[in-house]
């Protein structure tokens, strides 16, 4: 598992492009009130941009399964090593 | 230029461009979540140097949304209407409605369709509607089934019916988006996830694909679209190299490696009698590549059918911008293909504004290639457009015969020019419209019409049409010169003036104006004002008011022609009365 708050460096790569935001800074409790921008909308680019960068697939209970940016690294992690 | 591949591609892209060009609002009407298509078609747009700025509806079926607009009051200023419907939407409804009225669905849905175009092409509206992504129901396997009510036969009805309406409505055009989505693919252009938790119709990496198609449709009517195919010899329109293997050893022909090639030819013969110039751009030597069109016992495509020839050791960036000046397009309006990378290359930096597709290395795959590519979006079919090929090579005959004359007057006088003039009419309607997005250098006002303004223009009584045909003793040049006048009272106002670039210097402006004067002092006007407005190509009537005999009245720029003082000027050109 990762540690408590850092989020890689890949993740936090994809959020700021689709978002335009190169500053935006992430941590494993940041939820999608933190961040403006992030929006239902957005949210599909950045699951598609996601499984692009990693080579991974979601299904669609996994997209909206989602409490917060923790749970979304777990859930690439476990996908990448399964 | 072609499709990027991703959405997150594409919006990096636009968000590089700083564009200056005007927004244009166009209506997307959609019953899918129309959002991400809308920001595809925006930033697809600016990567080609326009904006449309859409306005996105979504609505559980087209017809209920465009009507909605109706009731809405939409705004005036809104006329290109994208309609999207979505396959798997209407299979819904397919299945929601009563079994027993299942075989008359796609009758129906076509007939809701058609109603509400009905309903708004008052509002001079027109149309870019796309058919239906292939869907099969798998309710018979993958037999179609005999039964009228199989979904896959209410598809085809209403494809059927919209083509047959196209043919009907001068505002509507069909795009294929089955024809697309077969060719991608469903697993590419389909997402059921975001189909079922945000009712997105595409996959949003298929988006910029889309887009590209859907805008150069948008554009064609803008008169867009690339206007010249210019194609390399050796490897690309026959197999090896003439100069090594001779006119029986080069692959082309109804058999073998050749008919690849031959199919080329066969498919480049019919883009050319659709109205696209065919041009050649070959490191060769000229003699022997005459010869192999002439001689080759199997070659479709025959010397004449090319508008212009550069067969030479030149640079090809050199060669593709003199074609482009001997025909009188921009840059932009050319495509090059070739097999060499090299070549290719080499055009792209020296010619960016060139469009350079990459030819696929494998020769059985090219033609495929360039088909998918659709580089030649042509909705206006018009009697003129096949034949500006021919045109093209009459000019070359006019030049030599120019070559024999010291004197330019003489060589006019030589050429016996004679037009007939006439005011628009259904008969000449398409070629006004072309001529008007066609139609760049001699463009006063570069109002460029769409085709349901002039039908309602047709009618109206307080304008004068002067639409001049011309041909000489070397041929007909066909309808080549228009000019648009609002009447108010005794005043009189060009509203549009442009001319085909293919009878610059041959006086004809004069005797437009000449001609214009007459009819007008018929209908008891004495001024006729005007307005020169500038844009980056049509310099070359900056002057043309002042140096016909307006005068300037001081206010905004416009000038003022005294019809009562007007004295034609003389010209070469006789006036013909109808034939």
């Amino acid at each position: 598992m990762s540690d408590a708050t850092s989020v890689s460096p890949e993740i936090t790569e994809v959020f700021r492009r689709v978002l335009q935001q190169p500053d935006l800074e992430l941590n494993r409790t940041t939820t999608a009130d933190d961040v403006s921008g992030w929006d239902s909308l957005s949210h599909i680019q950045i699951v598609v941009a996601l499984e692009k960068a990693f080579g991974i697939r979601f299904s669609s209970s996994e997209i909206t399964d989602l409490p917060d940016v923790g749970a979304l690294c777990d859930l690439i992690e476990a996908k990448q090593s399964g | 230029m072609k499709p990027l591949d991703t959405f997150q591609e594409l919006q990096e892209a636009a968000s590089a461009i700083s564009s200056s060009a005007p927004v244009e609002r166009i209506r997307i009407v959609s019953e899918g979540s129309p959002q991400f298509l809308a920001k595809a078609i925006a930033w697809e747009s600016m990567r080609r140097g326009f904006h449309f700025g859409p306005d996105a509806i979504h609505c559980e079926d087209v017809a209920g949304g465009l009507l909605g607009l109706l009731e809405a009051g939409e705004r005036s200023e809104m006329k290109t209407v994208l309609v999207v419907p979505s396959v798997e939407r209407l299979f819904e409804r397919f299945l929601a409605s009563p079994e027993e009225e299942r075989e008359d669905f796609g009758q129906q849905v076509a007939g809701q369709w058609r109603r509400a175009r009905a309903q708004l092409a008052a509002r001079g509206m027109s149309f870019l509607w796309c058919n239906l992504a292939p869907y099969s129901d798998g309710l018979r396997g993958y037999l179609v089934g005999s039964g009228k009510a199989s979904f896959s036969r209410q598809i085809g009805l209403i494809h059927q019916q919209l083509i047959e309406d196209a043919g009907a409505e001068v505002n509507l055009q069909v795009f294929d988006l089955a024809s697309l989505c077969a060719e991608v693919g469903r697993g590419r252009t389909f997402d059921p996830r975001f189909w079922y938790q945000g009712r997105l119709a595409f996959a949003l990496d298929f988006l910029p694909t889309l887009a590209f198609h859907l805008v150069a449709s948008l554009l064609e009517s803008r008169g867009a679209a690339p206007k010249v195919l210019v194609c390399d010899l050796d490897d690309t329109l026959w197999g090896g190299v003439l100069a090594e293997e001779g006119i029986e050893g080069i692959a082309l022909g109804q058999e073998d490696s050749g008919s690849v090639y031959f199919q080329l030819h066969q498919w480049l013969k019919a883009l050319r009698a659709r109205g696209v110039l065919l041009a050649l751009c070959s490191k060769n030597e000229e003699s022997l590549v005459r010869e192999a069109f002439r001689m080759h016992p199997a070659c479709p495509l025959k010397w004449d059918d090319f508008a212009a020839t550069r067969i030479n050791w030149e640079p090809k960036s050199e060669n593709i911008r003199s074609i482009a000046q001997e025909l009188n397009l921009g840059l932009d309006a050319v495509v090059f293909i070739d097999d060499r990378e090299f070549e290719r290359e080499e055009v792209r930096r020296r010619c960016p504004e060139v469009i350079v597709p990459d030819l696929p290395e494998a020769p059985e795959l090219r033609l495929g290639y360039l088909q998918r590519l659709g580089l030649f979006p042509q909705a206006v079919e018009s009697e003129t457009d096949r034949l500006r090929s021919a045109h093209f090579l009459r000019e070359k005959t006019r030049q030599e015969l120019q070559a024999e004359f010291e004197d330019y007057t003489d060589y006019l006088k030589s050429l016996e020019m004679k037009a007939t003039v006439e005011t628009l009419s259904p008969r000449n309607l398409e070629r006004v419209l072309q001529l008007s997005h066609r139609s760049n250098q001699f463009n006063l006002l570069t109002h460029r019409y769409r085709r349901e303004e002039l039908h309602r223009k047709m009618e109206e009584a307080d304008r004068s049409w002067l639409i001049v045909h011309l041909k000489d003793r070397i041929g007909d040049y066909g309808l080549i010169g228009v000019i648009e006048a609002g009447v108010d009272g005794e005043e009189a106002r060009i509203e549009n003036w442009f001319m085909s670039c293919r009878v610059l210097q041959r006086q004809v402006e004069v005797f437009m104006l000449n001609q214009l004067a007459g009819q007008l002092r018929s209908r008891g006007i004495i001024r006729l004002m005007g307005v020169y407005s500038p844009t980056s190509k049509n310099q070359l009537v900056r002057q043309l008011l002042p140096d016909l005999g307006f005068s300037p009245t001081g206010a905004d720029g416009n000038w003022m022609l005294d019809l009562k003082e007007f004295r034609p000027q003389v010209t070469l050109i006789s006036r013909l009365s109808h034939e």
